[in-house]
C-alpha cells in the first residue's frame, strides 16, 4: 500500500516537471474520477446509513410510526421494549439458540479445517467446496428440505433442530477462516516446538492452538450472529419454539405495533457500531469476513 | 521393502486413516446428514405424493411440476410462473445495482490505507453486521402511502397524491436488497481488486492507456473473479428472500419465496411446494459450480 503511494506521488511529480504546459486531459480526467469516486464512496455510505439514522430518530418519536405529525420526543418506546416481556424471552431464546449452534459449529468445524487444510485424501477438494453450500443455499431451502426430512423421518421440530439447522448453517464460517490461518501458518514453529521435546499434544495446545485462535474467535462470532439474525430457517424447523427474529417478523406483518421494533433496531446498531470499532482498530478483520 | 517394513507402513496408514476420520467425520457427518441429504430428500420428494402429515407415497410422478407449469389459462400461466420471473428479474436488477455500486467504493479501499481505510470500512461494515432483519425493516417507514416519502412530499405540497414508486412494491423491494447485499459484493471486489499488482495500472498508464481503457483492460479481467463470485453470492440469496417482499411489498407482488412458504406452511402441499423448490435448488447448484470452476478456495475465507 505505502509503496503504491510513493510509486503514484512518484509519477505525479514527473507529470509536474515533464508536461507543463501541455494541457493534461488525464490529469483533469483523473481528477474528477478520484474526486467522483469520493462523492460516491461518500453517497454510498449515506445510503448505507440513511434507513438507520431514520429509526435512531424515529425510536426517540411519541409517534413512531412517521415523523409526521410530530409528537414530542420521549424514552416511552425503550420502557416499552424492556418491559415487553416475550419480546425479551424471545431475545434470550434466540442468544441460547445462537450460542449453542456457534459451540456445536466450533467443535465439529474446527477439526474439519484441520482436516482439510492438513491431510491430503480422496475427495478433500470436493470437500472444501461443500463446505460453503450452507452459506450459499438460501435459507428457504435449508428450512423446507431440513423440515420434510425432519418430519417424514419422525423428528419434531423445535430447539434441537433449530440447533442443527444453525450449526449447520455457521459451518462455513469456521471452517474457512481455520483453513485460511493455517494455510498461511509457519510449520517451521511446530517442528521447532517439537525439536525441543515437546510432545504432539504440547505442540497443539502451545503453540498450533494460540496462533489460529483469533481465527476460531471470529469464526465464533460470525456463526453466532448468523443464528442470531436468522428468520427463514428457524421459522421453518423451529417449531413452536420463539425467536427474536420471529417476534420481530409478527410485528412488522401482522401490523402486532411496530413501537418496540425501532428502539431494539437502535439498541443493535449500537452494539454493533461499538463491537466493530473495537474490533476495526486493534485487527486487520478483513482476514475474517 | 521388508514384510515388516510394509506392515509398520500399513500400520501408520491405518492410524493416520483414523486420524483423519476423526478430524473430517463429525464436518463430513453434518454436511452430509443436514444439507446434503436433506436437498436430495427434497428432490426424490418432489416426484412423489405427500399428504398433508408427511406420509410419503412414493409413486414416480410428475404431477407436482405440471401443476406448477400448467394453470387454467394454458401453459405457462400460473402463479408460480410469474413469481418466479419477477424473483428473477428482483435478483438480476439488485446484482447489477451492486456491482455498479461497489466497484468504485472497492477500487478506492485498495488505495487507501491507515485511518481513512478504516473510516470507510466501518462506515460500510456496521449496516452490514446490523442483522437482516433489521435492515429490511429501516426501510419500511420510509415507503408505503403514508410513509416518510410520500408523507414528506405531501406535506410539502410537492404532491397532492401518494407517488406509486414510493409505496410498497418492486422498488423498496429491489433497494432494501441492494441495501442489504451491497457489503457482500464490495468485500468479494475488495479482495480480488486487492490482489493486483497497482505496477500493472502504473504500467498502462505509462503506456498511454486511458481511465476507461485500464478498466476495461486491466482492472475488469484481473478482478473478474471477485466479481463472479460478487453475483452469485447476492443473485442467489436475492432470488430466495422471504423477509424482504413480506416487509416492503406487502402483497403487491409475490416473489418465488412466499409462494413456497405458502405451500408448505399454510396450505400443506408439501409436495407441490418440494417441486417449486427445485427453482431455487437449480440456480444453487448452478452457482455451486461457478464459485467451484472460478474461485481459488484456498483464497477464500
Amino acid at each position: 500500500m505505502a509503496d503504491s503511494e510513493k510509486h503514484s506521488r512518484l509519477s505525479g511529480a514527473v507529470d509536474d516537471a515533464g508536461l507543463v504546459g501541455t494541457v493534461s486531459v488525464d490529469r483533469v480526467v483523473s481528477a474528477i474520477a478520484s474526486y467522483g469516486m469520493w462523492a460516491l464512496t461518500l453517497g454510498i455510505v449515506v445510503f448505507l446509513w440513511l434507513p438507520l439514522a431514520l429509526i435512531i430518530v424515529l425510536s426517540f418519536m411519541q409517534n413512531s410510526v412517521g415523523l409526521f405529525p410530530f409528537e414530542g420526543v420521549t424514552l416511552g418506546n425503550y420502557v416499552s421494549l424492556f418491559t415487553n416481556e416475550s419480546l425479551m424471552a424471545a431475545a434470550q431464546q434466540s442468544a441460547i439458540v445462537a450460542t449453542t449452534a456457534a459451540s456445536v459449529a466450533t467443535l465439529v468445524g474446527v477439526p474439519l479445517g484441520f482436516a482439510i487444510a492438513r491431510r491430503t485424501f480422496r475427495g478433500r477438494s470436493t470437500l472444501r467446496g461443500v463446505v460453503i453450500l450452507p452459506i450459499l443455499m438460501p435459507g428457504i431451502i435449508m428450512g423446507i428440505s431440513m423440515l420434510i426430512l425432519f418430519r417424514v423421518v419422525g423428528i419434531s421440530p423445535g430447539f434441537l433442530t433449530t440447533v442443527l439447522a444453525h450449526s449447520v448453517y455457521g459451518l462455513p464460517f469456521i471452517v474457512l477462516p481455520v483453513t485460511a490461518r493455517l494455510a498461511v501458518f509457519d510449520r517451521k514453529l511446530e517442528e521447532g516446538a517439537r525439536d525441543l521435546g515437546a510432545d504432539g499434544r504440547t505442540v497443539l495446545r502451545d503453540v498450533t492452538l494460540p496462533i489460529i485462535s483469533p481465527a476460531i474467535a471470529a469464526g465464533f462470532v460470525f456463526a453466532w450472529l448468523r443464528s442470531f439474525e436468522d428468520f427463514i430457517r428457524v421459522f421453518f424447523v423451529g417449531g413452536t419454539m420463539d425467536a427474536l427474529t420471529k417476534e420481530m417478523y409478527g410485528m412488522v406483518v401482522y401490523s402486532q405495533g411496530t413501537e418496540a421494533m425501532d428502539p431494539m433496531a437502535t439498541v443493535i446498531v449500537v452494539v454493533v457500531s461499538v463491537a466493530l470499532a473495537i474490533a476495526i482498530s486493534f485487527r486487520d478483520i478483513l482476514e475474517y469476513v | 521393502m521388508s514384510a515388516l517394513q510394509r506392515l509398520d507402513a500399513a500400520i501408520e496408514r491405518r492410524g493416520e486413516r483414523a486420524k483423519l476420520a476423526l478430524l473430517a467425520g463429525p464436518g463430513v457427518g453434518w454436511l452430509l446428514t443436514l444439507i446434503l441429504i436433506p436437498m436430495a430428500f427434497l428432490m426424490a420428494v418432489s416426484f412423489a405424493r405427500i399428504s398433508s402429515s408427511y406420509d410419503v407415497v412414493w409413486s414416480l410422478s410428475v404431477a407436482n411440476y405440471t401443476d406448477l407449469f400448467v394453470g387454467e389459462n394454458g401453459p405457462l400461466q400460473t402463479p408460480f410462473i410469474d413469481s418466479f420471473v419477477l424473483s428473477l428479474g428482483i435478483a438480476a436488477i439488485t446484482t447489477a445495482l451492486t456491482v455498479v455500486l461497489a466497484y468504485p467504493v472497492a477500487y478506492l479501499l485498495t488505495r487507501l490505507s491507515g485511518r481513512r481505510f478504516k473510516l470507510v470500512l466501518f462506515g460500510v461494515l456496521v449496516p452490514f453486521f446490523t442483522i437482516f432483519i433489521v435492515r429490511i425493516y429501516s426501510w419500511f417507514a420510509f415507503f408505503g402511502q403514508s410513509g416518510l416519502i410520500n408523507s414528506t412530499l405531501m406535506n410539502a405540497g410537492v404532491v397532492s397524491e401518494p407517488i406509486g414508486l414510493f409505496e410498497f412494491g418492486v422498488a423498496p423491494v429491489i433497494i432494501a436488497l441492494t441495501h442489504a447485499f451491497f457489503p457482500y459484493m464490495l468485500l468479494t471486489l475488495y479482495s480480488s481488486l486487492e490482489g493486483i499488482d497497482y505496477g500493472t495500472i502504473e504500467a498502462s498508464r505509462d503506456l498511454g492507456a486511458s481511465r476507461l481503457e485500464i478498466a476495461r483492460d486491466v482492472v475488469i479481467p484481473l478482478s473478474a473473479q471477485g466479481l463472479i463470485t460478487g453475483c452469485v453470492f447476492v443473485f442467489v440469496p436475492a432470488l430466495g428472500t422471504f423477509i424482504t417482499p413480506q416487509f416492503l411489498a406487502r402483497g403487491k407482488i409475490t416473489m418465488v419465496a412466499e409462494v413456497l412458504t405458502a405451500n408448505i406452511n399454510q396450505l400443506y402441499a408439501i409436495d407441490y411446494g418440494a417441486a417449486g423448490s427445485m427453482f431455487l435448488i437449480i440456480p444453487t447448484l448452478l452457482a455451486f459450480m461457478i464459485v467451484l470452476r472460478t474461485t481459488s478456495l484456498e483464497a477464500m475465507g
